[in-house]
């Protein structure tokens, strides 16, 4: 069987979160892959219709950080 | 126009091209299914951001005539501007282009290599499908004025109106006194160095009268505010005569209201009448200032004396970081006055923040003074019944009270809050944009609070806010030169407001106002920040986050979501 690898979108807001994943990448902090970012410009603007939108295009989990 | 999209991998030194495999991430993206009919421009650069890749960017986009761009490299906070300038030098609108991070995101958080690699082209065609949706946006410069508005002519409001007033500045100092001064002109002698208040406060007021750029207004106070930085609709009114009212423009706002005294009356802890010889500290530091003694309402000089420290701090719930100093200073005046007095200091915790606090504890100590420290305390009259730290109660009977009284926001923050649509802070202060990062700005653009309003602060830390604003407005606002506001901003889209308002909760800017002849709400994008916010709260969905818009979105999660 294969092995499963959720899919997972971050949406990060540009000023907070999306600063600290790029720090993490900064200091080399392993992240798996399956997690892909999408940059906002504050986590305030993610509404139902992205939600579920995303979900609809195949993510098994979203990440809404701000 | 045919689309012609442009795609630039740059392999920023080793530090992305060690990581992925950019020959193999160029021939994918050149070979996606849903880009078959589109023009396809696909090339690897050293260094994009090298004085020579920047050359080779701004060439490849004009010879190619690219329309669409996507630039594949680090993290847009570090570059995002400086490829937009190269758009600018182009035929390209800077928002026909997207910025894709394959180094934080990608390269450096993903040790595989060819997860890196399969991932950097998920990233790279979600830049590509999200671009071509993106929309040409056009910045607008506004003119904007340099002139500042000082609420409040305490030390804070003159420290930044005389650093900021000068030949291509004007300054409206307004004060609701009949004078300049605040309470420092109530005050004695200063600390740390024991200045006496008045001469340094006399030295700064005919500085500001003789400052032809420095208009002062006093007796006034603000009627109403309407605008954004760079241009302020300003109405002043006479406090004496209400209708008189004064129209100014300014370009920037510093809130300098200062701060009250607790009285220490309303404490539940103190039954003291008016006429008890009960005091707070600047009740005495006034008449010191003016008599230069200090003396019982029956003419005498008091025998005994009690200093209590940190009045009303439970209440209010902070400290107030002056009290434990201030009267340390006015313990020391009082034995000054004479060695005679018996002079007792009666605290909770002692407050030393300053690098020469430590010291001046010691010379006072020095002079015959008691410390006792103590639990809680309960104030008849001149009667104190006190509970020590070892849980004893005491009782101690004194001739004169001087109370060191939690400093307090004035009456009028809350309404000069919501003129100028700033926040509060849950003590009642008014709150900064960022404790840390940004301590003297607020949540609207082009208003600054400094001193006692911004919280307890002694003048030297007043000075520094009074000083880091007016640096803050020398950069903001250049006189001459024009400001260019956000253009990712939202907008509402005329056919589809229904006039619910719901938006106009929402917005944390205040920039969102009603036309009552249209029916419809209206995005001010001078003050729009452009964070979406309101976008999810219609419930028709009339609002668009420009350059965020929802199709932008949806393109850039179905392509990293391959
Ligand atoms: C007893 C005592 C002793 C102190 N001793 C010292 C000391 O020795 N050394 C030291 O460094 N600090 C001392 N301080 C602290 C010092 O007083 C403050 O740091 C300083 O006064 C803060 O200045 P400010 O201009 O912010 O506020 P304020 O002095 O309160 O001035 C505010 C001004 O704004 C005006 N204003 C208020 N609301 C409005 C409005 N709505 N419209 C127009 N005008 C308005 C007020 O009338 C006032 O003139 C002491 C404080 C006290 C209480
Ligand atoms: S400065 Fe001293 S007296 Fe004032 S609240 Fe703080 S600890 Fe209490
Ligand atoms: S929430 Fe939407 S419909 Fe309601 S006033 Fe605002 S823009 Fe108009
Ligand atoms: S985008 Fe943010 S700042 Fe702009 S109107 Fe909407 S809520 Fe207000």
């Amino acid at each position: 069987m294969k092995e499963f690898r959720p899919k997972i979108v971050g949406f990060l807001c540009n000023w907070c979160t999306y600063a600290a994943a790029d720090l993490a990448g900064a200091s080399k902090q392993e992240i798996n892959p399956s997690l892909n970012v999408v940059r906002v410009m504050c986590s305030s603007r993610i509404d139902q219709n992205l939600l579920l939108n995303t979900y609809y295009n195949g993510a098994d989990g979203i990440l809404v950080a701000g | 126009m045919s689309e012609k999209v442009g795609i630039f991998v740059c392999e920023c030194g080793p530090n992305i091209a060690s990581k992925v495999d950019i020959d193999k991430i160029k021939q994918n993206i050149s070979e996606l299914e849903d880009f078959q009919d589109k023009e396809l421009v696909v090339k690897n650069h050293k260094l994009l951001c090298s004085v020579e890749g920047k050359k080779f960017l701004e060439k490849e986009i004009k010879d190619n005539n690219i329309t669409h761009l996507v630039v594949a490299a680090c993290s847009p906070r570090d570059h995002d501007t400086t490829f937009m300038e190269i758009c600018k030098k182009t035929q390209l609108n800077p928002f026909m282009y997207q910025m894709v991070n394959i180094r934080e995101q990608c390269a450096w958080v993903t040790p595989d290599k060819e997860q890196a690699t399969k991932k950097a082209v998920r990233m790279i065609h979600g830049g590509m499908d999200r671009v071509l949706y993106q929309q040409a946006l056009e910045e607008k410069h506004l003119d904007s004025n340099p002139d500042v508005l000082i609420v409040g002519g305490g030390i804070a409001g003159m420290e930044a109106a005389l650093t900021l007033a000068g030949e291509d500045r004007l300054v409206f100092l307004i004060e609701k006194n009949e004078k300049l001064g605040g309470k420092s002109a109530r005050l004695t002698k200063l600390l740390p160095r024991q200045g006496v208040s008045l001469n340094v406060l006399h030295q700064k007021i005919s500085e500001i009268e003789n400052n032809q750029y420095i208009k002062v207004f006093t007796n006034t106070e603000l009627e109403s505010a309407v605008g954004f930085l760079g241009n302020f609709e300003i109405e002043i009114k006479d406090v004496n005569k209400p209708d008189k009212t004064t129209e100014l423009l300014a370009g920037a706002i510093v809130v300098a209201t200062g701060f009250e005294l607790l009285d220490h009356k309303v404490l539940d802890s103190y039954n003291v009448k008016t006429d008890d010889e009960v005091y707070n500290a600047l009740e005495i530091e006034e008449m010191l200032s003016t008599s230069g003694k200090i003396i019982m309402q029956n003419g005498k000089e008091p025998k005994k004396v009690a200093l209590i420290h940190c009045v009303g701090r439970p209440e209010v719930g902070y400290c107030s970081k002056v009290c434990c100093t201030y009267l340390l200073k006015v313990a020391k005046l009082i034995k000054e006055q004479s060695s005679q007095i018996e002079v007792t200091q009666l605290y909770k915790h002692m407050c030393l923040p300053h690098k020469q606090d430590e010291n001046f504890y010691d010379k006072v100590q020095g002079q015959g003074i008691k410390f006792i420290r103590i639990k809680d305390s309960i104030i008849k009259g001149t009667k104190i019944d006190y509970t020590d730290i070892s849980d004893v109660k005491q009782k101690m009977d004194v001739d004169m009270i001087i109370t060191g009284t939690a400093m307090i926001p004035t009456k009028q923050t809350k309404q000069l809050a919501e003129e100028l649509n700033i926040e509060l802070h849950e003590t009642g202060f008014y709150q900064e944009a960022h404790l840390k990062i940004d301590p003297v700005s607020t949540n609207t653009d082009g208003v600054f609070v400094i001193g006692g309003a911004h919280g307890p602060t002694g003048i030297t830390e007043t000075m520094l806010q009074a000083q880091a604003a007016s640096g803050k407005i020398f950069t903001q606002l250049i006189p001459g030169e024009k400001i260019t506001p956000e253009v990712k901003v939202s907008e509402i889209l005329e056919a589809y407001c229904t006039g619910c308002k719901t938006c106009l909760d929402v917005c944390g800017f205040g920039a969102i106002y009603f036309d009552d002849d249209k029916g419809i709400s209206i995005v001010n994008e001078a003050i729009c920040r452009g964070c979406g916010n309101c976008v999810g709260s219609c419930p028709s969905g009339s609002i668009v986050s420009k350059h965020f818009t929802n199709p932008q979105l949806y393109q850039e999660v179905k392509e990293v979501l391959r």
